[in-house]
């Protein structure tokens, strides 16, 4: 098709968008025998985006073990006067019983992502919110997330371990191509607290903050 | 009173409620309305629960802008000088979401009768999570957001005007990737719909001929800024000479509508033998100072 069949092409599929509505079906038909009706079927698909998390993660550092005073560990606590940096993985993962797939890895929520349209263009942005009071000595900024490698075709997340900004950021974009019927995909992600320094005081009690996970069409 | 490292352990804690599924499903993906300045036009988003459950939802109007790959910036009030947020009304912000079928979301846009072209503001859905239970500790609470942009058009004031800044298409080895540059010069959000073609030259004085096509998503050009509209055109069987042609179109008089073309870069020197890309040519040897 040459390039100005093309922008008459395009011209007329923009028209064709209103004008469509107008369509109309059926009618009587009287005449000789054999008589044909026709019925107009009519199919709208509307955009949709969805989101879905289905994961709640706990950091209980009462059920993490002391390490041995001369080495550093991830999740021990209390950390070793040694330590510069240490890494607390979740130890508790809960899933909501009864849900489609393949249950997440350990330490990952199961986020699964919808486009109507499987090759329509979505971008995926992340934030972690501050304490709901006080603070356990840390910030929430101290949350990390890395993509998994299991559950997460599409590759939606960070490569390596980086930690959540307190404004939504891009964590992934790209088309939702899936070999599933409908065009969800999973994307989880794993998550850790990443404490970088020494010196930290913990401050005894229960906090809770909140992760945003933002889905739009791009 | 000191308290030891072993008391903290077992009271810091950061442990969520049970487990509680939060999921989400909004259309359409973005709301046009049009009114006359001085008018009001509205329109609904249809929100639903991503699987059989009832969620509790609080609706968000946010400023907002994009950048050139089309990805929302949430911006602090008054950053955006073209933010229609306070026009904006919602006819409920905290509502459920039934565990089948949807609840609808009327979105009213009063405008002002100064305004002239486009406006936007962001309505953010999110599922809020369960009301904490006294004593119990919540480490991190999952807030799944869906984002869908409000554009207002001022209906009568739309300028409508878009320049092409750049076009590139290079081949990949699989694919032509093409990239369209434009920028909305005028004052009214713009649809793009179009595609990418590539073509090979045609004939003696024949038209060039389309060998392979891809139409991307419609896109939103918002006034003043740039956007850039990637495509993929699949392309198995690469010869030398190809161009590519980008063609798209913002409304339907002829004006309303730009192109650009490109020689395709990256294309092999050789056309293919018998199907099949010819090999590369061998290096040639270096000298040896051996030969006879």
């Amino acid at each position: 098709m040459n390039r100005t069949l093309k922008l008459l092409a395009l011209s007329t599929l923009v028209l064709a968008l209103p004008t469509g509505l107008l369509a109309a079906g059926g009618g009587l038909h009287v005449g000789a025998s054999p008589q044909q009706s026709t019925t107009t079927l009519t199919v709208t698909i509307p955009g949709v985006v969805g989101i879905d998390i289905e994961t709640d993660l706990t950091w209980d550092f009462s059920s993490y073990p002391a390490p041995s005073p001369t080495t550093c560990a991830d999740d021990a606590f209390p950390p070793s006067p040694a330590c510069t940096s240490i890494n607390y993985y979740p130890n508790q993962e809960t899933t909501t019983a009864g849900t489609p797939g393949a249950a997440p890895s350990d330490n990952a929520i199961y986020m699964s992502l919808f486009c109507n349209k499987n090759t329509g263009t979505i971008d995926v942005q992340a934030m972690v919110g501050a304490w709901n009071s006080g603070t356990p000595g840390f910030n929430t900024t101290d949350f990390q997330i890395q993509r998994d490698s299991a559950n997460n075709a599409q590759n939606v997340g960070p490569a390596t371990w980086t930690n959540l900004a307190s404004a939504l950021t891009t964590i992934g974009a790209g088309n939702l191509n899936t070999l599933g019927k409908f065009p969800w995909t999973r994307a989880d992600q794993l998550f850790r607290i990443y404490l970088p320094s020494a010196g930290i005081t913990f401050n005894e009690g229960t906090y809770t903050t909140t992760a945003t996970f933002q889905i739009s069409k791009a | 009173m000191k308290r030891s490292l072993f008391g903290a352990a077992l009271l810091l804690l950061l442990a969520p409620l049970a487990a509680s599924a939060r999921g989400i499903l909004a259309s359409p993906v973005q709301l046009g309305l049009a009114a006359p300045p001085g008018g009001a036009a509205s329109d609904v988003v249809k929100v639903s629960s991503s699987k059989e459950e009832s969620n509790r939802i609080r609706a968000l109007l946010l400023d907002f802008t994009k950048d050139e790959m089309g990805r929302i910036q949430v911006l602090q009030d008054g950053e955006n000088p073209r933010s229609c947020k306070g026009w904006l009304t919602l006819d409920r912000v905290d509502f459920l979401t039934p565990e089948q079928g949807s609840v609808e979301v009327r979105v009213t846009a009063h405008v002002p009768p100064e305004a002239r072209g486009s406006y936007w503001a962001l309505l953010a859905l999110e599922v809020l999570p369960p009301p904490r239970s006294e004593g119990s500790g919540t480490g991190v609470v999952f807030i799944p957001r869906v984002a869908i942009p409000v554009i207002v058009t001022a209906s009568g004031t739309e300028e409508r005007s878009l320049q092409v800044e750049g076009f590139r298409a290079a081949y990949n080895g699989a694919e032509v990737v093409a990239e369209l540059s434009v920028r909305n010069t005028g004052n009214a959000a713009l649809l793009l719909q179009g595609a990418f073609t590539v073509e090979k030259p045609g004939a003696e004085g024949a038209l060039p001929e389309e060998v392979a096509s891809d139409e991307p998503d419609p896109q939103t050009a918002y006034p003043g800024a740039r956007l850039r509209i990637r495509g993929k055109v699949n392309l198995p069987l690469p010869v030398p000479g190809l161009t590519a042609h980008a063609y798209f179109r913002f409304g339907p008089e002829p004006s309303q509508a730009v192109e650009a073309s490109s020689e395709v870069e990256g294309l092999p020197s050789a056309p293919p033998e018998g199907g099949r890309l010819a090999p590369p040519a061998p290096a040639p040897a270096p000298p040896s100072g051996r030969e006879k």
